[in-house]
């Protein structure tokens, strides 16, 4: 439905419509919702300055914004960049292809499972980040890799460790 | 490439993911966040916008209502009271007054009889009406009881007063109004009904002190 958002758009660029906005805002911002809450691992305070944040950027870049991507699309990059802003105030590692490896999973998170906690919450935020998108969200590979702005392959392969990383954990948890 | 999650691998992660709907006050708060940085504009902000020549046209036309108003006004003064009127508006109406000159159109009682006299009445009240629209302007009938006063000897002077005259060339009215000159006012006398009723009148200039 991307002639929609692109009418929308059109529509919000003309007169700074705020029932055009609105709309807009209904069309995406459960996405945008979801990714920053799960991102910050369920901060509510935090997600609602994310997504604020982000809506304030993608209105001023609108202008900017050609229509490569869907508008979904860019809005969830938009979020994903303000959650990687937020990680590195608390100085939290970002970098995907530094936590390539299993062990980016600590042994002290191991021993701190039991039945009740979140595995998501404890995996590293680059797996969290690809098994939300693709396997919560249900975004493809090209999706994601316009989102992360990484190669397609990038996000397979992380995929794949964000998979084995969960399973351990879930493992782990069960016995 | 690892396998993908299966459905029961794939409901943990549900159950594990922060699952929360959107505030609904979230939505406000960024909108009052745009609005204040005039990143949008409520609808009915986009109605006034959309109608700027609908209120400059009101604003204009208040405008000349006032103006014609307050110009009507000035215009209807009652020559009796104009004094009372130049104190309180001022110069400009001393200066519209010095403008023009003014005249007195006497009405004599040689008419025929009308069929109907109200009809009559009416039929002067409202040329003088006519004549108020477009400058100063008044009008008496004057009752048919009156009073010649004359002095009779000039060395004994005696003041003699004659009642009850009602004769034919006497006046019975009196229109004054503003003219810009004589011939302005000969073309307003002209149109007197009083005229349609075969009577006569004579029109005076009103001699004013500079």
């Amino acid at each position: 439905m991307k002639w929609i958002d692109q009418l929308l758009v059109a529509s919000y660029q003309k007169t700074r419509d705020e029932t055009a906005f609105k709309l807009l805002y209904h069309r995406h911002a459960n996405a945008m919702w979801n990714l920053a809450y799960n991102m910050v691992r369920g901060n509510k305070s935090e997600a609602e300055e994310i997504t604020q944040d982000a809506w304030m950027r993608a209105i001023k870049g609108l202008e900017q914004f050609e229509w490569k991507s869907s508008l979904r699309t860019w809005l969830l990059a938009i979020v994903i960049n303000r959650c990687k802003e937020s990680y590195r105030k608390r100085n939290e590692h970002t970098d995907l292809d530094a936590i390539h490896n299993t062990h980016a999973i600590s042994p002290a998170d191991e021993l701190e499972l039991n039945d009740s906690t979140r595995l998501i919450q404890i995996l590293p935020e680059g797996y969290r980040t690809i098994l939300i998108l693709h396997d919560l969200e249900g975004y493809q590979h090209h999706e994601i890799a316009a989102i992360l702005d990484i190669a397609p392959g990038t996000s397979k392969s992380q995929l794949h460790q964000a998979r084995k990383a969960f399973r351990k954990l879930h493992d782990h948890q069960q016995k | 490439m690892e396998k993908p999650l299966s459905p029961q691998e794939k409901k943990i992660l549900q159950s594990n993911a922060q699952m929360d709907k959107v505030p609904h006050y979230l939505i406000n708060q960024i909108s009052t966040k745009m609005k204040n940085e005039n990143l949008i504009q409520s609808p009915e902000a986009l109605i006034y916008k959309s109608i700027p020549g609908f209120l400059t046209a009101c604003i204009i036309g208040t405008v000349l209502l006032f103006a014609g108003y307050s110009l009507g006004k000035l215009r209807n003064v009652n020559p009796s009271s104009v004094t009372g009127s130049v104190e309180q508006s001022g110069q400009s109406v001393t200066m519209a007054q010095a403008s023009k000159s003014k005249f007195i159109l006497l009405v004599r009682n040689d008419d025929i009889a009308p069929a109907d006299p109200m009809q009559q009445v009416k039929e002067y009240s409202d040329w003088l009406s006519r004549i108020k629209a477009t400058r100063i302007a008044d009008g008496e009938h004057l009752k048919d009881k009156g009073w010649v006063i004359h002095q009779t000897n000039a060395v004994q002077p005696e003041i003699n007063v004659l009642e009850n005259f009602t004769g034919r060339n006497e006046i019975g009215g009196y229109f004054s109004f503003e003219a810009n000159n004589a011939e302005d006012a000969l073309t307003i006398a002209k149109t007197c009904p009083h005229l349609n009723y075969k009577g006569t009148l004579e029109l005076r200039e009103i001699f004013q002190h500079e």
